[in-house]
């Protein structure tokens, strides 16, 4: 096996594969990322068994071969290179032999009867969305979805589509966050209920940061997976396979007291509270009276933080609590200028959205509030 | 912190022993064993200084120290008395400063740097002390007067028993620089034996390495041993310790060996720690099951929980579910123990989420 590639270009789709790479080191082929010469290209995989990219490089083929390689020596290596050029070639032995202007490394290699086979899709039965809507609706939904391993079918986004209607649904108990789109066209006859895991989700978003905006990538399915094309790259992925809650009971119905607020504003007044949180003392409270919210974090620790923000409000004395980072973690995603508070009472979940001129996608997210108890 | 503080240490003689032989004048002058019977394989609580002659010690297997001395005399403890007798030694020390902090009901640290009764010398207040106890208690104690805690807990310890050992300011260096390595307070045997292995015995070797190399051979501690072997030690003495752990255990008569027995002996605990816990005011999120194989193995099965605990049986469970995961059935149990840490206070109140409500039975 022999060919020359540009570095940036090879570089380029490694890093993005770097994410799937198998870290924990249980299986040392999975550190490994396939390279196939063959047709002007080379064919590059990489999976850690749950998550895998499947991707191709321009290179100038000499001689076709098949090969798998240390991904992150391989990337190291190739970033410590001046030159643009790079030319891989196998000497006699197991030894791939790269070199660039007058450097050059030698590494081991290992054969690729032992790389997992990886699933092939044609996309002949796929659905089609544009990558930046996709990619705000990832954005809208990520930081809810659950990292505890003990609630599995958490641990991914719901992802719903019925009579053109399509939800993408996260939460991990106490928050949740929910996108909606009508997406009408050739969508109205699909139906679909799957669960798409955390880590699928942040490759994913990788990929589709690669190309522009207005782009359009595919998704199919096959068996229990999921695979996405996006520009030259294949992402592929197990579903997760749990029974995700019935998310529209805890979306709050009656919650009548509602504010208007400035994004920057309330986000700026939870980042003080921040400051002094810590892992007992999470708890913003926040006091609406007529013309006046004020909002506090006590920390018995550290100190105290209060701010007061003129509000439109004439109802009863309101005291509500919620987690900073919860709060935080809502603020910072959103781009709008303009959000929307509705609450009930100190017991009952909050209602969180987005004033968004454009009606482009309907957003709800619902925090559970944090209560002092004896 | 500015200037030389002035840091005593004082450390009751035989504590358990002497109180025994005081209440009891046939003990006197005999080596006196407080702790479990060596026919009901308890441990040495305390040995008084003619049983220590034999090389009996604390949490020693009564059984083995009756071996090296038969005719010593076994006594039970009688907590209830030490406990008293320590908060009258207690409201001595009291009287000099308010910095007084308790390391068990035998010894505690003072810091006189500034004192209740303007009194600059810290040998004086000391002396002053040890007779007062002694008034008081007919008991004997032992002090350490240096500039820091390490070195005032090493002090007491060198004209043990009825004794002081003081250590000026100008003399710590070469204080260190001959005590033995087994001396500091700290390094056990093992880590005696890896210093020895090192080339070091005396604080002096001790001081000839660099930070690096003692992180590199003996972790986060040796950064702790580089500082104490220049006689650095800014640990300030701390009034009210809080509780960090909360633990009941058992060792029996005859080796435990069905699940039934474990479970019946582990319920009788979790209940014995749940009325401590309550009565402390406490609950806790780690829940830590000890157990001993007979040949003397001991392992401990820790899992935090979501939520603080009190209840027994919800202590149990936790408890029982550890048992599974040990040889307990296959290699019997000689000792049985359940401890609550993490705590917190009950009395207080504290920030709870609330799950949203997917309706009953969720279970993701």
């Amino acid at each position: 096996m022999e060919f020359h590639v540009i570095r940036s270009e090879l570089l380029t789709e490694l890093q993005l594969m770097m994410g799937v790479i198998e870290k924990k080191n249980t299986m040392p082929i999975l550190a490994n990322i396939y390279i196939q010469a063959e047709d002007n290209q080379l064919l590059l995989k990489a999976t850690d068994l749950e998550v895998g990219i499947i991707s191709h490089c321009p290179a100038q083929i000499v001689e076709p071969g098949e090969i798998t390689v240390n991904a992150k020596q391989l990337q190291d290596m190739l970033n410590t290179f001046s030159d643009n050029q790079v030319s891989f070639s196998m000497n006699e032995g197991s030894m791939l032999d790269l070199v660039c202007g007058n450097a050059s490394f030698s590494i081991e290699t290992m054969s690729t009867m032992d790389f997992p086979s990886i699933p092939e899709c044609d996309f002949d039965d796929s659905i089609t969305f544009q990558v930046g809507f996709f990619n705000d609706c990832i954005n809208k939904v990520l930081f809810s979805v659950s990292t505890d391993p003990h609630k599995y079918a958490l641990n991914g986004a719901l992802m719903n589509l019925v009579s053109g209607e399509l939800s993408l649904v996260s939460t991990d108990g106490h928050r949740m966050s929910i996108v909606g789109r009508e997406m009408g066209g050739d969508l109205q006859d699909k139906t679909l209920d799957i669960i798409i895991p955390r880590k699928t989700l942040i490759e994913l978003q990788k990929s589709l940061k690669a190309e522009g905006p207005e782009d359009e990538f595919k998704m199919a399915f096959l068996e229990n997976r999921i695979f996405f094309k996006v520009g030259v790259r294949v992402l592929f992925s197990r579903l997760i396979d749990g029974k995700f809650p019935d998310y529209n009971k805890a979306v709050p119905q009656s919650n009548d007291i509602v504010f208007d607020l400035k994004r920057g504003d309330l986000l700026n007044i939870v980042r003080r509270k921040a400051v002094l949180s810590s892992d007992k003392s999470k708890l913003v409270r926040l006091t609406f009276s007529p013309g006046e919210l004020v909002v506090v974090l006590k920390n018995s620790e550290r100190g105290e933080s209060v701010d007061k923000l003129a509000v439109e409000y004439d109802g009863d004395l309101l005291d509500v609590g919620f987690n900073v980072d919860y709060l935080l973690d809502f603020l910072k995603n959103m781009s709008n200028d303009k959000i929307q508070i509705k609450i009930k009472d100190e017991a009952s979940q909050g209602l969180f959205t987005v004033i968004d001129e454009t009606h482009d996608v309907d957003y709800k997210h619902v925090i559970m509030p944090m209560r002092l108890t004896g | 912190m500015s200037g030389v503080r002035k840091i005593i240490h004082i450390d009751m003689d035989a504590f358990f022993a002497s109180v025994e032989q005081r209440d009891f004048p046939h003990l006197r002058g005999k080596p006196v064993v407080v702790g479990g019977r060596p026919g009901k394989r308890g441990v040495v609580a305390a040995a008084s200084y003619e049983a220590r002659r034999f090389g009996i010690h604390s949490a020693m297997p009564s059984l083995q120290a009756q071996k090296r001395c038969p005719h010593a005399v076994f006594v039970p403890a009688r907590f209830d008395v030490y406990r008293s007798v320590s908060g009258q030694i207690r409201e001595i020390f009291l009287d000099y400063t308010e910095l007084v902090e308790p390391l068990s009901l035998d010894e505690a640290y003072l810091d006189v740097t500034e004192n209740k009764k303007g009194n600059p010398s810290a040998t004086l207040i000391a002396n002053e002390i040890r007779s007062r106890i002694f008034q008081k208690t007919r008991l004997t104690a032992s002090a350490g007067v240096a500039p820091n805690k390490f070195l005032a807990k090493v002090a007491s310890d060198i004209n043990k028993p009825n004794g002081i050992f003081v250590i000026p300011p100008k003399r710590v260096l070469s204080f260190i620089e001959q005590l033995p390595i087994g001396k500091f307070h700290g390094i056990g045997k093992a880590t005696e034996k890896r210093m020895h292995e090192l080339g070091i015995y005396t604080g002096a070797d001790l001081r000839q390495r660099t930070e690096r190399e003692l992180i590199r051979h003996f972790g986060k501690t040796g950064a702790y041993y580089y500082k104490i072997s220049r006689g650095q030690d800014d640990r300030e003495v701390v009034p009210h310790r809080e509780r960090k752990s909360v633990g009941v255990e058992e060792t029996f008569v005859d080796d435990l060996e069905t699940e039934e027995e474990m479970a019946h002996i582990l319920k009788t605990l979790a209940k014995e720690l749940e009325r401590r816990l309550k009565k402390g005011k406490l609950s806790g999120k780690t829940v830590t099951l000890k157990l001993r194989y007979p040949d003397f193995d001991t392992i401990t099965r820790a899992h935090t929980l979501d939520n603080y605990v009190f209840k027994a049986d919800v202590l149990f469970r936790v408890a029982i579910s550890h048992l599974k995961e040990t040889e307990a059935l296959k290699r019997r149990v000689r000792l049985l123990g359940i401890t609550v840490s993490n705590l917190e206070r009950t009395d207080i109140k504290r920030e709870v989420q609330l799950w949203l409500p997917f309706g009953q039975g969720e279970s993701f």
